[in-house]
């Protein structure tokens, strides 16, 4: 065993973990380099330390296809501060060994451009999890599976409230870590309410074989979280935290209270799911 | 069209239809086995073959199609008088009136882009020199 795989925390260990503890995961997602490197890198931290059991760094894509208003904006400016790919590699590391499973989110573009098998094996030497790909299915994957195989990297790909058994079963089949369960038909973004079509959706899911199904868009607060928490293995939060740094750029503590209150309110909806 | 990192480069066309940071996959296919030969063509001379085609032939091309045309009389230079050349006209110029009249400072407060006398003047001479050569 290496040094970097002592404290390499994957998907599985930090769901197994909540699961100890009767309650789904939390997992909070920010963009890497928004406001800035380090900034996005001490958010990360204060989402850890309210109780984040993972950490999503997305990686700031030029065509976010997948992101509504909120992150897309948020990663814009990531983009125009000059957030390369190597940054996003860097909070990893710097977010590793801190208690969390520390995943990556990117289009796969910028992966691609990167090469697969280099930022698998990047990623698990900073000490990362692995990776979430939005846009790429696992009919198109090999070389990512291949590489993701190689360096031994959670390769985490989505379902849709549209996707059929057979879909179901190809893709958990391809995944590892978690099967992240797209709420709705849609974007990422708040919203009033999560669609009750989720939990026949999560359902479903572990039906087509698989162990953690996580959901993700639309969960903002506790009361969603519980919910949400209820049925899922993994709460994924995105947004509500983008929205408490976007609101309170240029003041920091104000950053800081906001991201620590969401979180708290999160966390505290997780606890209370299953109670 | 992207960069080192595969983030999406910012393009721009005067033609709307021209102006995303992308490639077809069949013409990429179609450039990498050799088949096919692409050029690259800017506003000025898009423009200037959309006026040269209105002017000798009545026919106005979309602006995406005077690419083409622009093209082939860059081809058409260097491949000398005896080269036949076809050009897929691909569309109509109709919607791009308002692009043009501007482009050529026809309406709007904005300065002429190209000197339309001389390109009518450029286009007369063309004609001209055709009727004598069918006489």
């Amino acid at each position: 065993m290496t040094i970097a795989d002592t404290h390499r925390l994957r998907a599985d260990d930090a769901l197994e973990r909540a699961r100890a503890e009767n309650r789904s995961a939390l997992i909070g997602y920010l963009p890497a380099g928004f406001p800035d490197l380090e900034r996005s890198i001490e958010a990360a931290r204060i989402l850890i330390d309210h109780g984040a059991d993972m950490i999503e760094l997305g990686l700031p894509y030029s065509d976010p296809v997948m992101d509504g208003a909120v992150i897309q904006e948020a990663a814009k400016a990531a983009l125009l501060g000059g957030t390369r790919t190597r940054h996003v590699l860097q909070a990893v590391e710097a977010l590793s060994g801190r208690g969390a499973a520390i995943l990556v989110m990117s289009y796969w573009n910028p992966i691609l451009a990167y090469g697969p098998n280099s930022f698998a094996r990047d990623l698990a030497a900073a000490g990362g999890a692995g990776v979430i790909t939005p846009d790429l299915i696992p009919d198109e994957g090999a070389d990512w599976i291949a590489a993701s195989e190689e360096h031994e990297v959670d390769r985490i790909f989505l379902v849709a409230p549209s996707s059929p058994r057979d879909r179901l079963e190809h893709v958990v089949s391809h995944t590892r870590g978690f099967v992240y369960a797209a709420s709705t038909m849609g974007v990422t973004g708040t919203r009033a309410s999560v669609s009750a079509a989720t939990e026949g959706l999560v359902e479903r899911t572990r039906a087509a074989g698989a162990k953690n199904v996580c959901v993700g868009l639309g969960v903002s607060n506790g009361e969603q979280a519980s919910e949400v928490g209820a049925y899922a293995d993994g709460v994924i939060v995105g947004s509500a935290f983008v929205r408490a740094l976007l609101e309170n750029q240029g003041d920091d503590r104000a950053a800081r209270t906001a991201l620590a209150a969401v979180a708290d309110d999160l966390r505290a909806g997780v606890e209370r799911a299953r109670a | 069209m992207q960069d080192e990192d595969g983030q999406t480069i910012e393009s721009h066309s005067i033609s709307a239809g021209l102006d995303y940071p992308s490639v077809g996959p069949e013409h990429a296919w179609l450039a990498d086995i050799g088949r096919a030969e692409y050029r690259v063509v800017d506003d000025a001379p898009a423009m200037e073959a959309f006026a040269l085609l209105s002017m000798t032939e009545g026919i106005m091309p979309a602006i995406e199609s005077a690419h083409a045309l622009a093209g082939a009389l860059q081809l058409g230079r260097e491949l000398g008088e005896d080269a036949v050349i076809l050009v897929s006209l691909s569309g109509r110029g109709d919607k791009d009136v308002d692009t043009a009249s501007k482009w050529f400072g026809l309406v709007g407060d904005e300065p002429a882009r190209a000197d339309l006398t001389a390109l009518r003047d450029a286009a007369r001479a063309t004609t001209t020199d055709q009727a004598e050569e069918s006489r």
